[in-house]
């Protein structure tokens, strides 16, 4: 049984993880501290696993983890003054309904992006890399592109215009089928 | 806001003002379908996050010299994160393990890291016992693997894309993401997550493939596995039988060809309909093909039996089954390197009993209909991943090699072989590697154009070649 729950709590978690992730960062905008912040999330979600009701499925796992996060970004947030983030406390619980009515296609949208990702190319590739593989801010980015900042931010805007049209066109496509 | 996306985009990226950020979240109370576009583009940017560094992790940690990174126990206390060392004191015994297990995957989220040295596949050359064979547009979530690189005791871990890799005993698996893989031993392996096709050659029966609510035991044959999130193991038998044995209750059943059924993850059992589209993706990879030109349509192996299928423009594939040791002389029409358009070019060969080979049908056949003037033609290439080593293209041996994948001879009809030579005959050509095979067949409405493929079925590392070599010295010696 031990063993059973490991595997599962696992299983579960490997697709969980990058969207609770995502959850966390709509406040916790450092993505090393939002990663502590889901590393805190897997210690609860780990010593309350036996309260999760086993007859739940992926979906019902990723909104239960979601729950965990608020705590955990809320708690985060008490420790910290950064006034920025502030103005989002007021919407966590918005934010985790919304996410939860996507908890369904999220790992399909995991997919999509996956596919989609494939399209980047050149310069778009490098400002994502370089942004997401490595955390670097804007101004950073632009530093060493050679870029001016509104630059970054246009290419940003336009790479993230065209991944949600792609994800959009394989979810319908995956509807549709 | 003028652009929505662009304020939600700064936001996030922690580049906006207080007052920005308070916009930002006026706005997403203003109405749930707001809240749900900034929901999905937070999931772009999250997912977005757990994909790139991921692979950019695994990256430096192949160019980072390993002293300099701390090696991770199944412990806390080793982690160079001291948070998580200190909660290690407030958890329940039974969970710990459950605890050390989340917090080694968090690690790929979180620090870099490498396993120790016996853990750590790329360091283990020659003492692993499986060897990457294929990988196809990986996001690795885990350690990084290239082809040819050696695999022991270990975790495979993606994101998405699709691996192959080749066990020593010739156990063939393919691996499609999002999984967690690991291997335990060249006889056990343990899916947590993903989608998983396992190929068992006659010899390496046994082979085991556990999932978090059932252990799969393979008695010669080949399979599926897809595991849920939900802990929920799909379990699907193409060929062969498998013995299932539930994680909860210990019952066992065996199951066969064209069955499948699933596992709850309380053990609870049930027959459910046999439904290959989970593995369509991975398959042309698991079939042991490279690469191939549009006009050839692959076509599953399952159920076994020929599918001739009738189109003007497409040439079927219909890999047929499993590696299989030859237990007769195969007598093929082409074997070495060249182009064929004349029958009197054919280089007949014969493979000897005990070697190891794949076959594959191609098949071309145009949509019957009176009144056609012109024949229809088709061409194209494809690659497999192992040197072809013949091509039956004549009714006779065509029908003599059918028995041997176990198809029935008079399935095959009359007239389904190539008409080398003349006006509109067929053009084959076979590279000098023998791995890419050019057809350029027209079907003047006789019955359709027919090749078997013959393909080395002997895998990867020099432990397996030398093996070989080793019986066909055995085999010279005992005639």
């Amino acid at each position: 049984m031990e063993n059973n729950q490991v595997a599962r709590f696992t299983a579960l978690w490997t697709q969980t993880q990058s969207s609770v992730l995502a959850y966390i960062a709509t406040t916790v905008t450092n993505f090393a501290d939002a990663e502590d912040v889901l590393q805190k999330v897997a210690g609860v979600a780990v010593n309350k696993f036996d309260q999760f009701d086993l007859t739940g499925d992926s979906r019902a796992f990723t909104c239960w983890a979601i729950r965990i996060a608020k705590f955990e970004v809320l708690n985060y947030l008490r420790s910290k003054s950064t006034d920025r983030a502030r103005p989002l406390i007021d919407s966590l619980d918005t934010i985790a309904d919304a996410f939860e009515t996507l908890a369904p296609q999220m790992d399909d949208r995991r997919h999509a992006l996956a596919e989609c990702m494939k399209q980047m190319q050149g310069r778009t590739k490098e400002v994502l890399v370089r942004r997401y593989g490595d955390g670097m801010k804007t101004s950073r980015i632009a530093e060493s592109m050679k870029l001016s900042p509104g630059n970054v931010s246009v290419i940003l805007n336009r790479a993230y215009k065209s991944l949600r049209n792609c994800i959009d066109s394989r979810l319908a496509m995956e509807a549709g089928q | 806001m003028k652009d929505v996306q662009a304020a939600i985009l700064e936001h996030l990226n922690g580049e906006s003002s207080a007052a920005q950020s308070r916009e930002v979240s006026e706005w997403i109370q203003a109405n749930p379908e707001n809240a749900r576009q900034f929901a999905e583009i937070a999931l772009v940017h999250g997912q977005m996050r757990s994909m790139l560094s991921g692979k950019r992790r695994a990256q430096d940690s192949g160019v980072l010299n390993e002293s300099a990174i701390p090696p991770v126990e199944p412990d806390f206390d080793s982690r160079p994160n001291a948070k998580a060392a200190r909660r290690k004191t407030r958890l329940k015994p039974a969970l710990f393990a459950l605890a050390a297990i989340a917090a080694c995957l968090l690690i790929a989220a979180s620090i870099t890291f490498k396993r120790s040295d016996e853990q750590t596949p790329g360091q283990v050359a020659g003492s692993g016992f499986a060897t990457i064979r294929q990988v196809s547009e990986v996001v690795w979530t885990g350690e990084e693997y290239s082809p040819d690189e050696r695999v022991g005791n270990g975790i495979i871990e993606l994101d998405s894309g699709i691996v192959r890799l080749i066990f020593d005993s010739g156990v063939d698996i393919t691996l499609e993401g999002p999984a967690r893989y690991e291997l335990v031993s060249g006889e056990q392996t343990m899916l947590s997550a993903g989608v998983l096709m396992a190929n068992v050659p006659p010899g390496a029966e046994g082979f085991r493939v556990d999932t978090p609510s059932a252990r799969v035991i393979d008695l010669g044959t080949s399979f599926g596995v897809n595991v849920g999130a939900e802990g929920v193991a799909d379990i699907l038998v193409f060929d062969g039988q498998v013995e299932v044995v539930s994680s909860n209750t210990d019952s066992e059943m065996r199951i066969g060809e064209g069955e499948s059924v699933r596992f709850t993850s309380n053990g609870a059992m049930q027959k459910t309909e046999f439904n290959v589209r989970r593995f369509e993706r991975m398959w042309s990879i698991a079939s042991g093909i490279s690469s191939a030109s549009s006009s050839f349509r692959l076509t599953p192996p399952w159920p076994r039996r020929v599918r001739l299928r009738e189109s003007d423009d497409e040439i079927f594939l219909l890999p047929e089954g499993y590696v299989i040791d030859l237990e007769s002389p195969l007598a093929v029409n082409v074997s070495k390197p060249g182009e064929y358009d004349a029958t009197d070019q054919l280089t007949p060969a014969e493979i000897a009993t005990g070697e190891r080979v794949r076959t594959y049908l191609l098949h071309f056949s145009p949509e019957e209909r009176s009144g056609r003037e012109a024949p229809n033609s088709v061409s194209g290439s494809i690659t497999f991943d192992q040197p072809v080593v013949g091509l039956i293209v004549l009714q006779d041996e065509l029908v003599q090699s059918a028995s041997l994948t176990g198809l029935r001879a008079g399935e095959l009809q009359p007239r389904r072989q190539l008409e080398l030579g003349g006006e509109n005959g067929d053009r084959i050509s076979l590279s000098e590697d023998l791995r890419t095979l050019t057809v350029e067949l027209s079907s003047p409405g006789r019955g359709g154009d027919l090749i078997r493929v013959v393909v080395d079925g002997e895998h990867g590392p020099d432990g397996v070649m030398e093996r070989r070599r080793r019986r066909g010295r055995e085999n010279r010696i005992s005639e």
